[in-house]
């Protein structure tokens, strides 16, 4: 991997402060919390076995959405703990947590004095960090026994859903390369806690019932899912109503909205597919591209190409704006990808960012929300298994500006802008939210 | 410069209006005062008595006078609601003539031992409607979802009851 003017790059031997400070001092015009977050989705986090047992404590103060496996240190045995979704830095920036080997030079989160701070190393701290206060239907039984946040992940004023923690493409061998979904769902039905793999109408319906009797905190829902591609993906979309009709159901019975605004992310359908998710309520709607090269997209989302097609998944996309509105359609890229080990993505920086933001500059001519998620190579992934490095900071800066500077670029040549307005303050594993709040 | 809406203008002659002027210093900081003295001149340009030499203000009204640098004046009347936001450069800076000698009689009616600094002009570039309501429907023409997102900004619609 080439990065920093042609250099060969592996981020484990690259020392983290120097790097941080290099990729700072050569764009001074990059917020340094934008920077914190990308570096911390890239190189994860580590606790402190004092903030770890906060967490378990006090339990209702946090959104404990993830179990996790944790070994300390020179002790013998693992030992199962909750930890936090996400946490916020001082500007609200969202940042997501992602668990991460030694080897990576993980960032370190420590509770100092009753206070949590993000580190480099034990004691060198970097900035004070914050967690979402509790929410109201953290640890509430629903009537049908499951725990109302194993329904509705909350964060901020969004709630978040997966219906489906089983992706289609896994049936066949053919799931996207950087996607562990099957691999969570299996580890989290080990944990127990009443966590669902597919959850029913009936399910959601219960949930964020119980979720909107928090008056006033919750804007809206983002829900993303696994795909079930049989039949031209016709299962798909009669799943999708089926939740939607559900969410609607619920934000009209408890707080009388119609519709309850939702953000949902699957894959696309023809125009009559799509006019019937905005009749069931839906009012924003989004499909992940993944990656835009054509020659690596085969190769880094098999099942998309076998099911669908590359041309056929962006004419679907791009279509939708007709029934959904401008701005009210949302395509995205996982971050980093482009830059995988060839077949799978470029070799060199600068071939992957030009790749990407021709991509975004497309998106955006068109009308669709230029939206990403930072790559992470986490365990049950294709990439992890072929011992795929994590690209370096400089190109997850560069491409997070360049999105914003087309999006500036369209604001001015329309007079408005087109914008996840549905993320704004919420949106842990990307910026492109971060960087909207200044559009 | 431009012409500024008549209900600012006729805003600026009601005691009961509130005017802030907002200057910055040479590395930026900006520095917010009251200046109750400010007015519409009849060429449309804003004038205030500043009152203190070599005061903050008055440093930084000459600074951004030299170095064509904005400053904002806001008003609010709290009787009606109005509440504008102008940004102008400074024009020009007098100490003698009829319009200072009046600023300045003005002045020795309320404090009359006060020597006034000087008489500032400020050519009004930009008014921003900075009402609540105002400010939605122009951030609606920006953004175009924002009614639909900003689900609490139609809550009354939806209480039940």
């Amino acid at each position: 991997m080439k990065a920093y003017g042609g250099k060969e790059y592996v981020m484990q031997e690259m020392d983290p402060r120097e790097e941080f400070e290099m990729v700072a001092a050569a764009h001074p015009d990059v917020s340094q919390n934008i920077m914190i977050k990308e570096d911390v989705l890239r190189r994860g986090i580590d606790f402190s076995k004092e903030a770890v047992e906060e967490f378990q404590r006090n339990p209702k103060e946090y959104d404990l959405a993830m179990s996790i496996l944790f070994k300390w240190h020179q002790t013998e045995d693992a030992q199962q703990f909750s930890i936090p979704f996400h946490f916020h830095l001082s500007d609200w920036t969202a940042v997501g947590i992602r668990i991460s080997p030694s080897e990576n030079r993980p960032y370190l989160i420590e509770l100092i004095d009753d206070r949590f701070y993000l580190s480099r190393t034990p004691g060198d701290i970097l900035t004070e960090i914050y967690f979402d206060g509790p929410a109201q239907h953290a640890g509430v039984i629903l009537p049908n026994g499951i725990p109302a946040d194993k329904i509705c992940h909350f964060g901020g004023d969004q709630f978040y859903m997966v219906p489906m923690h089983h992706c289609g493409y896994w049936n066949t061998g053919d799931q996207c390369r950087f996607c562990d979904i099957d691999y969570f769902a299996k580890h989290m039905m080990k944990m127990g806690r009443g966590f669902k793999t597919r959850q029913n109408p009936e399910d959601i319906y219960l949930g964020v019932c119980e979720v909107l009797k928090d008056e006033g905190r919750y804007k809206d829902c983002f829900c993303n899912s696994g795909t079930d591609p049989r039949n031209d993906f016709k299962r798909d979309l009669e799943y999708t109503i089926e939740c939607i009709e559900a969410i609607v159901k619920a934000g009209k019975d408890t707080i009388g909205a119609d519709p309850f605004p939702i953000y949902f992310l699957s894959a696309p359908q023809p125009r009559d597919g799509m006019q019937r998710l905005y009749d069931a309520g839906l009012r924003s709607w989004g499909s992940y591209i993944e990656t835009w090269d054509e020659n690596n997209w085969p190769n880094v989302c098999p099942g998309k190409a076998r099911f669908m097609g590359r041309e056929e998944w962006i004419k679907r996309t791009v279509g939708a704006v007709d029934v959904f509105g401008k701005g009210n359609v949302a395509a995205g890229f996982v971050i980093g990808v482009e830059m995988a080990p060839p077949p799978y993505g470029f070799e060199d920086v600068e071939d992957a960012l030009a790749s990407t933001l021709e991509g975004y500059a497309f998106l955006i001519d068109n009308h669709v929300i230029p939206i990403g998620t930072q790559w992470a190579i986490e365990p049950g992934t294709d990439f992890y298994k072929m011992g795929a490095k994590q690209p370096p900071l400089e190109f997850f800066v560069r491409v997070d500006r360049g999105r914003y500077q087309l999006l500036k670029e369209y604001q001015k040549q329309y007079g408005f802008g087109i914008s996840a307005d549905y993320m704004s303050k919420s949106q842990p594993f990307g910026c492109y939210a971060d960087y909207q709040r200044i559009l | 410069m431009i012409e500024l809406p008549k209900e600012v203008v006729a805003a600026f002659d009601d005691p009961d209006t509130i005017k802030v002027l907002t200057t910055t210093d040479e590395v930026g900081n900006p520095h917010t005062v009251f200046k109750y003295s400010m007015v519409v001149r009849e060429d449309g340009q804003l004038a205030f008595l500043e009152l203190l030499e070599r005061s903050r203000t008055y440093k930084n009204m000459l600074r951004n006078h030299w170095f064509k640098k904005k400053v904002a004046v806001s008003i609010f009347n709290p009787k009606t609601g109005l509440a504008y936001q102008i940004k102008g450069y400074p024009t020009r800076c007098i100490i003698e003539g009829d319009e200072w000698v009046k600023f300045r009689a003005d002045l020795w009616e309320q404090m009359p031992d006060i020597e006034p600094a000087a008489l500032w002009h400020i050519g009004p570039e930009e008014v921003l409607d900075e009402s609540v309501a105002g400010r939605f429907e122009e951030e609606k023409r920006r953004i175009l979802q924002l009614e639909f997102w900003n689900i609490h900004q139609r809550r009354s619609k939806y209480i039940k009851g």
